[in-house]
């Protein structure tokens, strides 16, 4: 990074610098934070196979892991970007969410319809979808956080 | 929205632009991540924050983690208004400049 900027093309390129180092930082071991989200993620799909007592404890076990796993990633990696944030980036997780709200509704109809094992199924296309999903949510907010606004 | 070029002289030195530039991709940054990441002293760090502190561009929290305290740093939303303004007067500036 330029000590000193003295040019408004040396200041726009020290921005560019510490944002790509910031994004760079953040995406550090984020396969280890991908695979748990999407195996959450996947849970939370499969709880809706289990009767409903149990599924409502299983779904609010999964979103407080989650919780756990933001707060242990922030302390870990000493900063935290919250997945709605970036312009761009929140559309992908919006999708994410529609997607694992859709399979868990279907789970559930499916449960009600005495086709448990149906619902366990859909578990795996919610881990892909979460899977996918967080890797191409880094990549969006990587490419947000490139050129300089 | 597009912010109108406004150039502002307590974002400006490489130090507070830099770290300005990281709050503003993230919601939160720690104090130490920030320093290391623009390669400055404790003190150095310390001063830059205080003096985006003064000037309400940056809000501190302090947490405590394995017996730990640590910093936590997030730009406000008049320090986001402020460095969206200034960028877009480096733009103006470079836009502008003549090519030599």
């Amino acid at each position: 990074m330029p000590e000193h900027p003295t040019s408004p093309e040396d200041a726009l390129r020290a921005i560019q610098t510490a944002r790509v180092a910031a994004a760079d930082a953040f995406s550090r071991h984020s396969w280890r934070y991908d695979l748990v989200y999407a195996l959450l993620a996947a849970s939370m799909v499969a709880s809706e196979a289990l009767p409903n007592g149990i599924s409502l404890l299983g779904i609010g076990i999964c979103v407080l892991c989650l919780g756990w796993l933001a707060r242990a990633w922030a302390g870990q990696h000493g900063m935290w970007i919250r997945p709605l944030t970036p312009k761009k980036a929140r559309w992908v997780a919006i999708g994410i969410a529609a997607c694992i709200a859709l399979l868990m509704l279907v789970s559930v109809a499916a449960t009600r319809n005495g086709h448990a094992d149906f619902a366990l199924m859909l578990a795996p296309a919610g881990f892909v979808i979460a899977l996918a999903g967080s890797r191409l949510w880094r990549h969006v907010h990587r490419r947000e956080m490139t050129p300089v606004p | 929205m597009m912010q109108s070029p406004i150039f502002d002289p307590v974002i400006h030195p490489p130090g507070r632009l830099q770290i300005c530039a990281i709050l503003s991709s993230v919601d939160t940054a720690e104090f130490a991540t920030l320093r290391d990441t623009i390669s400055v002293s404790d003190s150095v760090m310390s001063k830059h924050i205080r003096l985006l502190e003064d000037a309400g561009y940056v809000a501190i929290r302090k947490t405590a983690r394995d017996g730990r305290s640590r910093t936590w740093l997030s730009l406000t939303s008049a320090g986001r208004t402020a460095f969206a303004a200034h960028v877009a007067e480096l733009n103006r500036l470079a836009a502008s400049a003549p090519l030599t």
